[in-house]
């Protein structure tokens, strides 16, 4: 059974408004006063409650309803004689379901109540929708948006208010394109929606989208970027996605391990090579030197020289595997005197002829001179094997702290397609010794113009 | 009196060769040590050789640092470097240094001898080995110098200095020469650094200067 609270101070109104009500089967709550009113309404939570408007010569009924309106949400329906308009925008605060003007008659006061409860009921139903709508889209642990036809936000969850450091108000009707400023990490170009609906969203920006807040970047993934239609034919855009600091992280920090246990494994076979070249040389050969001189001092006939030219033969085969394990001028000399040195011998053997010019390099450690000097030896080797090249050149300057290494030759190019699927063996050795020294490499390669190395390294 | 001698080699196998080819000579071999620092911590303590025999490839300092760095505290003492090498490279830097001595390990026995009695009558001894050496690597540094002076610039880099001179910028250079823009940098760094201009205003009037263009 739906209950009425009546609040009417003149006794005999009440009485004939709650007899009416009860003869069509409401049950029925009266009160004389605003406050009575409010004490029954909180009482009896009625589905609706008549609400005189001037009540003992006061007002008071605009007061209870404004206090009813805000702790209980009834709906009410003024009864006044008064039809001034200052009473009623008065009235309007309380947001009235409607009025009855006194006098009225029975019908008239049931057919209102009647649509007052039902336009109630409607509006708690969409209420609480919406309740629903909101709970749950702010319960999901994606950052939510819904833009309207004109790219205005429309809707975000407490999430995405979250993120963007703002409150919700500030945000609606705002172009999305303005507050959500989105860049591509690697280059910091700007990503606007006009962008990300062209391009297929998550898999062209995989890992590389940021959302640019007031106090950060945070990198963005798992994007989606979806229109939808509604029945009354208006569109909306629904743009989701999720903060991947965490998973951009991990992933940096494989990259960074992987470059760390590859460039410890060159460093230590560089390592390794150079002590062994060192044990080969200053300890066998001392050892056949000193045969050498011991055999000297015997009194001369022809197995003493047959001896030694053995030896000799010996140390030049021992100093050979050392330098081919580490030229040992690398722990003597400055990189351009072993640059130097390779080049001339590479002069020597090769039909390529190969220029080498140098200045201003600083000094460089012996690990970053035994990195560029392989560097080279690869190169070189790489043009001599596969170039075609009739000449190159090689060229080692310190630039503004940093040093520049390029190798250049005018032969056929390196093949594209072992440049693409980064098989190039030698190419990649080149990439890991120049990734462990933290500097750039590039390649720029074509059949009409040849090959150039750049490396660029900082001191 | 006996020449005093430091022996600064960490083969002991190699210091005892050594001793054995001087005994018997007018030689007084006042230290043995395998590595420099030991040296100079004897020679601080007053133990003054006249000629220090060392080797190049030694623990913590190598030979040619031991030298460089004797010559500045001690210019009195001689040096004699008795090596393994017989490169152009470690004969030309102890040319360079002012070093009075070279000796191959492998040289025959009376080289040393005769090594230390002329650095110590204040001439010069190189094993005769590497005298050739030396002078062949002089001739090279020759040429070289030769070909340094005279600007060779590659084909790319004259191509590239055509277009600066023509007053197109790096972008545009790319695409004209179907290269990155990268590879334009580093090539007007090169031609820069080879023509020692300071900017391209100056490399241009250099190239003119110079005929290159």
């Amino acid at each position: 059974m739906q209950k009425i609270l009546v609040s009417e101070d003149s006794i005999i109104v009440n009485q004939h408004i709650c007899k009416t009500l009860e003869g069509s089967g409401y049950e029925v709550y009266s009160a004389f006063t605003g406050k009575e009113a409010v004490r029954k309404a909180n009482e009896h939570h009625p589905d609706l409650i008549l609400m005189d408007i001037m009540m003992e010569s006061k007002s008071d009924g605009i007061e209870a309803a404004v206090e009813i309106k805000h702790t209980l949400d009834i709906p009410i329906i003024f009864l006044t004689a008064l039809t001034d308009e200052g009473t009623l925008d008065k009235v309007k605060d309380s947001q009235p379901y409607g009025y009855i003007v006194k006098p009225f008659n029975e019908v008239e006061l049931l057919s209102n109540i009647q649509v007052a409860i039902h336009k109630s009921k409607a509006e708690n139903e969409v209420k609480n929708n919406r309740d629903l709508f909101q709970a749950s889209i702010n319960s999901i642990d994606q950052t939510f948006f819904l833009f309207d036809a004109e790219d205005k936000i429309f809707y975000l969850n407490t999430r995405a208010e979250a993120m963007l450091g703002r409150q919700y108000n500030t945000v609606i009707g705002e172009s999305a394109n303005t507050v959500l400023a989105m860049a591509r990490r690697s280059t910091g170009e700007t990503v606007d929606f006009e962008q990300l609906r062209a391009s297929e969203a998550d898999r062209l920006f995989d890992s590389e989208l940021v959302l640019k807040t007031k106090k950060e970047e945070i990198p963005i993934g798992d994007v989606i970027l979806k229109q939808v239609e509604i029945r009354n034919g208006s569109f909306y855009t629904l743009f989701l996605f999720k903060d991947i600091s965490d998973r951009v992280k991990a992933r940096e920090l494989e990259l960074e391990m992987e470059k760390k246990r590859i460039t410890s494994l060159i460093e230590g076979q560089e390592n390794e090579r150079s002590r062994l070249a060192r044990e080969i040389h200053d300890g066998i050969g001392q050892m056949i030197n000193l045969v050498k001189i011991k055999i000297n001092s015997l009194s001369d006939s022809a197995e003493k020289k047959e001896l030694l030219s053995i030896l000799e033969q010996t140390l030049d085969e021992v100093r050979n595997v050392s330098e081919n394990l580490h030229p040992s001028r690398l722990n003597d000399f400055s990189l351009e005197k072993n640059l130097e040195k390779l080049i001339s011998q590479f002069n020597q053997d090769s039909a390529v002829k190969f220029t080498f010019t140098a200045s201003d390099v600083p000094d460089l450690d012996l690990t970053k001179k035994t990195h560029v000097f392989r560097i080279v030896q690869e190169a070189i080797s790489n043009i001599i094997k596969h170039s075609k090249a009739k000449e190159s050149t090689i060229q080692l300057y310190g630039i503004d702290k940093q040093v520049q290494l390029t190798i250049e030759d005018d032969g056929v190019g390196y093949d594209a397609k072992a440049l693409k699927s980064g098989t190039h063996h030698g190419l990649q050795n080149i990439q890991y010794r120049v990734n462990s020294m933290n500097g750039n490499f590039t390649l720029d390669s074509n059949a009409k113009s040849g090959t150039m190395l750049l490396i660029t390294l900082p001191v | 009196m006996a020449i005093k001698l430091f022996l600064v080699e960490d083969h002991e196998l190699i210091r005892g060769g050594i001793k054995s080819l001087l005994s018997g000579g007018n030689y007084n071999i006042i230290g043995e040590f395998d590595r420099p620092r030991l040296a100079f911590e004897s020679i601080a303590q007053g133990n003054i050789p006249e000629i220090i025999v060392m080797d190049i490839s030694l623990p913590e300092m190598n030979g040619l640092d031991a030298a460089r760095h004797l010559k500045e505290h001690h210019p009195d003492i001689r040096i004699i470097i008795l090596s393994m090498h017989k490169d152009e490279e470690y004969v030309m830097e102890c040319l360079n240094q002012d070093i009075m001595g070279y000796v191959v390990k492998d040289s025959v026995a009376d080289e040393i001898r005769q090594a230390i009695d002329k650095v110590h009558a204040g001439q010069k001894y190189f094993s005769k080995e590497v005298i050739n050496l030396a002078l062949n690597a002089h001739k090279k540094i020759k040429t070289r110098q030769k070909e340094i002076d005279e600007i060779n610039l590659t084909r790319r880099e004259r191509e590239v200095l055509a277009l600066i001179a023509d007053g197109k910028i790096n972008n545009e250079i790319a695409d004209m020469l179907f290269i990155s823009e990268r590879t334009v940098e580093a090539h007007r760094a090169n031609i820069m650094k080879k023509m020692e201009a300071r900017n391209t205003a100056e490399l241009v009037r250099k190239a003119i200067a110079k005929n290159l263009l």
